[in-house]
């Protein structure tokens, strides 16, 4: 064979990041997603006239927003062969640290509190998965708990609505603003998310991060023979995740107006991971990208948006999400074998 | 060349999960079940809860059987709880127009069709199981609601009621009929997988599927095969299931049926890694997910915490299965 | 009786095979020979109907056939032994040997019997005792590469096509082989047989025709060519020596390795590696050489002992700390140690030394993108483009890589665990080139090896380890295959001279 080294792509990171490369399997997905979501809209708008509605669909894509929030933390966590059960918890629990917080200290302060807490919670993860060598997935639901339970232990079970200890109603307007407000007819949520989206896209392919992490999912025994310092690499990516999940939860709380222990729990971790899967990111690691990610995340919240219209039950969604999850899990390790 | 080297490259057993599930470990927590079961509850060591529990797992039964041929073929359904609801409702809507025979036939028609186009796009199409699933769902789920105009379909004939009921309700003796198609159905697709040469293939191809490519096997077609005959059993558990309810649902396999069929083919340790398992495996799954059900309903629990534990098992046999596999590399 | 000409095959990017001719008599045995990327897989592939050619026509006895697909080759009489066996691992022996053309009964349903028994004749055929219904994962590398011979012969055919059918058999096992092959040329049986062996090409060997970067170079009768001359066309140059071994200066003392010890695998390893030097370690596996290299980088800590490294005095407790004084490692597990798979060519390369290529935080895309070629480049690493996944490349050019990533990473002193393991001849060349040349630039060299001649063709100096301790030590001038094969199995001093094994000089 002809070496042809020299008419290799001389710029930036396509020439160097590797795609995944089974034609055949993935371009088509990329394909299908397009197509299936394309369906999906046709499909629904058909179905209900309610759905077209621009209502409607801002709506989607500010919940979709906090979500891709959320699952790009999630796909950076995955893509190093691990994976971050407790970000619907920590969520909850970021939910509650925050608005107490900016009750108490004004949204500045409280804001930076809820994302400490995030991050926090974050390094705990990383610091077990990376040093004390847990399995992520244990690690991460033992989080999950411990996450949970402080949030309803922090307010013993009720929701932080604004008002304070005499009863009156607490102006915070720039906090309700980021989750409810809109910049011309763009949500907010949805111009934090693609701030959250350029600075990961910026984290994972243009600094030695990014690659580290791809490099651990890949072969982390390779990659720690070849130098990559492995455990500080993994904690960052718990603590990104966390922060991640603290940024969602603050949008959150701010469309709810509350610091609420529910939050978000296993819902929204569902979705989280079902956007990734969908996505088609390799739960084994090395293989994915927070872009796919987004598409996974347009068809999950187009998804729920669809069936409620339709009257489909929560429930069943669930169903369906926990289904397609599994699924996708399961395939990444039959791909990975097969490869 | 002198090369001195000690061959001894052995590979690790591959037999499926490891030690925690092996099939004596099943039948371990099966036993398990059952005793602590009847330590909290009086009702369950008795023989009619049995026959409620076979009578009630026996259309699980058939859709974690296609479910276990499309997992040894490296693939996945996802449209079977869709096809459930179809068959429900074409049964119903052809029998009240055009008898007994004309709706059973049209019903269990439904089914290997449905099967058929994903085998097509699965096999030669070679799209990716999941999506091609994924999407016959929304098709099937959505013409099940077309066709029943989004209510339940009732008002069989009476003189074809008793038999069609007979199917989902009747018993010969203290054995309910649909457990005796159960075992047919087990004995069958057992003798199916492990002495025919499609049995085989299908292993071969989820297996290595390189290996049978070059060996000579139409893997296409054998995917085509897998997925119709998938369709086929779901179709049969959606009749028997309809029988059951005597009427045409168009919902009826939205809930956790496919959630259940899943578990049952990953917690009966049916080839997560592909080529290995079989129906005698996923059979021990669906039992112990039937008396998960069974006793959580005789304790009083709601079906959401059911969901809820059984998703969790799910997820964390999954789960547990991949990460091993990730610490073998 | 067969017939393949002007035959060409396009990939995307590359052109495996231009205008090959080949041809193949009954009850002949043709080797075909070539370097990794030659293109001898796709041939044969071609043949065995996993892949379609472009152009070109094959002829079976006189007749043009189309082999569309596996399935049709087989029909046709094409059998195929993979290098990379064939066989589905959960699958019990037998069931692998038919797999594709069970036997059935009158009911429709598989005759186990007869898959048992006829299976089990087949491996006492080949000498091997194995149970024809244990599952196929339990088997070793030897075995299973015996069922797929056994597979591949149990049916008549008129060409068998065997892709190194014995890279993992030992002596015994190949004469089986031989015996086997004798018998398929007695039955007329073509036969196609590609090895990176040379010694077997005379062995076995009617004809040999070379490849190489997808053309036909030469064929002819294997008794007119040395093995001199099949190199030479298989690389397209002369090999001077077989080993291009210059004489150095060693410079200063580069790593000193003191006492060092691992409890249950190695002790008391002392030894020093100067600049300019290449050092070899020799010694059976199991000796404890790979343990102690891992050691040295840090991978696995060791008990007791130091290494002094750079002029720093350490017991390294993590792959960083060496690597950031210089040390480099290329595993003897290539694939699943020294490269990251999924990860691009380019990515590899500079993985060791992505954070020197940061300005402000974030990669220097220029450098970044400037280095991989550079190294790419000065290795001949063929591959069609850098952000190529290095799974798809060859064995010698992942070997390659890993190399590019030591050299652009600076190292100073490399540790090469069987280099050339599993790699052509042209590629194990340039490896040896390499090494040299990177000795010449003042690298110290530590180069683990169980190939004699390789450790006697490119050692200053050689050490010898046996059950975890050094047995013997030899200068380049004095050591032999057989006193370094007496140091390893019987340690240094035993009386009597050990028997070599057989093997001809190279």
């Amino acid at each position: 064979m002809v070496t042809r080294s020299e008419k290799a792509p001389a710029s930036g990171p396509a020439a160097l990041t590797a795609r995944v490369r089974l034609p055949a399997e993935l371009d088509w997905q990329v394909v299908l997603l397009t197509v299936a979501l394309a369906g999906m809209g046709v499909f629904f708008s058909l179905r209900s006239p309610h759905f077209l509605a621009i209502e409607n669909l801002g709506n989607v894509i500010r919940h979709a927003a906090i979500i891709y929030i959320i699952a790009a933390g999630q796909t950076i966590t995955i893509l190093s062969a691990g994976i971050d059960l407790s970000q619907g918890m920590v969520a909850s629990l970021v939910s509650v640290v925050a608005v107490d917080a900016i009750l108490n200290f004004g949204v500045v302060g409280g804001s930076l509190i809820g994302l400490l807490a995030g991050a926090a919670a974050g390094l705990f993860t990383g610091l077990m998965v990376a040093y004390v060598r847990v399995q992520p997935f244990l690690a991460t639901v033992g989080m999950l708990y411990i996450a949970g339970g402080l949030a309803l232990v922090y307010t013993a079970g009720r929701t932080l609505f604004f008002i304070d200890v005499t009863g009156q109603r607490v102006e915070a307007p720039v906090f309700f603003w980021l989750g409810q407000g809109h910049i011309g007819n763009v949500p907010v949520p949805v111009l934090v998310a693609l701030g959250v989206a350029g600075l990961l896209y910026l984290l994972m392919s243009r600094t030695p991060f990014g690659r580290y992490v791809y490099a651990i999912g890949g072969n982390e025994e390779a990659a720690s023979m070849s130098g990559v310092p492995v455990q500080r690499v993994k904690v960052a990516i718990y603590v990104v995740s966390g922060i991640c999940v603290a940024i969602a939860a603050y949008l959150l709380s701010s469309r709810s107006a509350s610091g609420h222990p529910h939050l978000g729990g296993f819902p929204l971790l569902m979705d989280a991971i079902a956007a990734v899967a969908i996505g088609g990111t390799n739960f084994m690691g090395g293989e994915g990208g927070i872009y796919r990610t987004a598409m996974g995340v347009l068809i999950i919240a187009f998804l729920g948006n669809g069936l409620n219209i339709l009257g489909v039950s929560t429930f069943v969604q669930q169903m369906i999400i926990g289904v397609i999850i599994i699924a996708a899990f399961w395939l990444s390790v039959v791909r990975r074998r097969v490869a | 060349m002198t090369t001195v080297e000690a061959s001894s490259d052995r590979l690790p057993g591959q037999r499926g999960w490891g030690l925690a599930w092996s099939d004596t470990a099943l039948l371990a927590v099966l036993l398990g079940m059952c005793v602590v079961y009847t330590v909290f509850s009086p009702h369950f060591l008795q023989v009619n809860n049995f026959a409620n529990i076979l009578r009630q797992a026996s259309p699980l039964f058939f859709l974690a059987m296609g479910q276990t041929l499309c997992l040894l073929a490296a693939g996945i359904d996802l449209s079977q709880g869709s096809v459930v609801s179809l068959t429900s409702v074409i049964t119903v809507g052809v029998m009240m127009q055009y008898g007994l025979v004309a709706g059973t036939a049209a019903g269990l028609l439904v089914g290997p069709l449905v099967g058929l186009v994903n085998g097509l796009l699965i096999g030669p199409g070679r799209l990716s199981p999941i999506i091609v699933t994924i999407g016959t769902l929304f098709v099937a789920a959505g013409a099940a609601l077309q066709y029943s105009g989004g209510e339940p379909i009732a008002g069989i004939p009476e003189d074809v009621l008793p038999y069609f009921a007979w199917v989902g309700q009747g018993s010969a003796g203290p054995v309910p009929v649909p457990a005796i198609f159960m075992l047919i159905g087990l004995a069958l697709l057992h003798l199916f997988l492990q002495r025919t040469r499609l049995g085989r293939h299908i292993y071969a191809v989820g297996g290595h599927p390189e290996a049978a490519l070059t060996s000579g096997i139409r893997v296409s077609w054998v995917l085509v095969c897998v997925y119709t005959l998938s369709g086929f059993l779901s179709g049969i558990g959606g009749y028997i299931l309809t029988a059951r309810a005597i009427s045409g649902e168009p919902l009826l396999g939205g809930g956790d049926l496919l959630l259940q069929s899943l578990g049952s083919v990953v917690i009966g340790g049916t080839s997560l890694f592909g080529g290995r398992g079989g129906v005698l495996k996923t059979f021990l799954g669906m039992l112990v997910i039937s008396l998960m059900v069974n006793g959580l309903n005789l304790l009083g629990m709601s079906t959401f915490i059911q969901q809820v534990v059984i998703g969790g098992i799910i997820l964390a046999s999954v789960a547990a299965t991949a990460l091993r596999g990730v610490q073998r590399r | 009786m067969l017939r393949m000409e002007g035959i060409v095959k396009e990939f995307p990017g590359v052109r495996a095979l231009e205008g090959v001719d080949f041809d193949l008599g009954a009850g002949e045995v043709h080797v075909l020979l070539g370097e990794n990327g030659a293109g001898k897989s796709t041939l044969i592939k071609i043949l065995a109907g996993v892949h379609q050619k472009d152009e070109g026509r094959i002829l079976l006895d006189g007749q043009e056939v189309e082999i569309t697909s596996p399935r049709r080759a087989r029909e046709l009489g094409v059998r195929t032994i993979y290098q990379e066996l064939h066989l589905v691992p959960q699958l019990s022996v037998a069931e692998n040997i038919f797999l594709g053309e069970e036997p059935v009964g009158a009911s429709r349903l598989i005759d186990q019997k007869t898959m048992v028994d006829v299976s089990g004749g087949l491996l006492r055929d080949l000498g091997r005792e194995l149970d024809p219904r244990a599952p196929v994962e339990e088997l070793s590398v030897a075995d299973r590469q015996m069922v797929e011979i056994a597979k591949a012969i149990r049916a008549r055919c008129r060409v068998m096509v065997m892709d190194e059918p014995t890279s993992s058999l030992d002596q015994e096992e190949v004469r089986a082989l031989f015996a086997v092959i004798g018998r398929l040329r007695e039955q007329g049986v073509g036969v196609i047989y590609i090895s990176h062996r040379l010694e077997e090409v005379g062995a076995i060997g009617d004809r040999v025709s070379i490849l190489r970067d997808g053309r036909h170079v030469h064929s002819g009768p294997v008794r007119d060519l040395t093995m001199e001359d099949m190199i030479r066309y298989m690389v397209g140059r002369e090999l001077a020596a077989k080993f291009p071994w210059v004489p150095r200066e060693a410079g200063e003392e580069v790593l000193r390795v003191e006492g060092l010890g691992k409890d249950g695998v190695f002790r008391d390893v002392s030894f020093s590696l100067r600049r300019g030097e290449i050092l070899g370690l020799a010694g059976l596996v199991g000796a404890g050489r790979t343990e102690l290299a891992r050691a040295l980088l840090g991978v696995d800590r060791a008990d007791q002992g130091h290494i002094v490294l750079g002029g720093h005095r350490l017991r390294p407790r993590s792959p960083r700390e060496t690597i950031h004084r210089g040390l480099g490692l290329l595993p003897e597990d290539r694939k699943n140690q020294g490269v990251i798979l999924l990860l691009s060519v380019a990515a590899n390369i500079t993985l060791v030394t992505l954070w020197r290529l940061t300005r402000r935080l974030f990669l220097d895309r220029r450098r970044e993108a400037a280095l991989p070629h550079e190294y790419a480049g000065r290795l001949n690493i063929v591959t069609p483009r850098l952000d190529r996944q290095v799974r798809f490349l060859s064995g010698g050019n992942q070997q390659k890589v890993v190399l590019a990533k030591w050299l652009c990473s600076g190292a100073e002193v490399l540790i090469f665990d069987e280099p050339t393991r599993g790699i052509d001849v042209g590629a194990k060349y340039e490896v040896h080139r390499l090494m040299v040349e990177l000795a010449q630039g003042g690298a110290g060299v530590l180069m683990i090896s169980s190939e004699l001649p390789e450790v006697l063709g490119m050692s200053d100096r050689i050490v010898v380890m046996r059950e975890g301790r050094i047995a013997a030590e030899f200068s380049r001038a004095e050591a032999t295959q057989e006193k370094i094969l007496r140091a390893a199995m019987l340690g240094e001093g035993a009386a009597g001279a050990a028997a070599a094994p057989g093997g001809k000089e190279p």
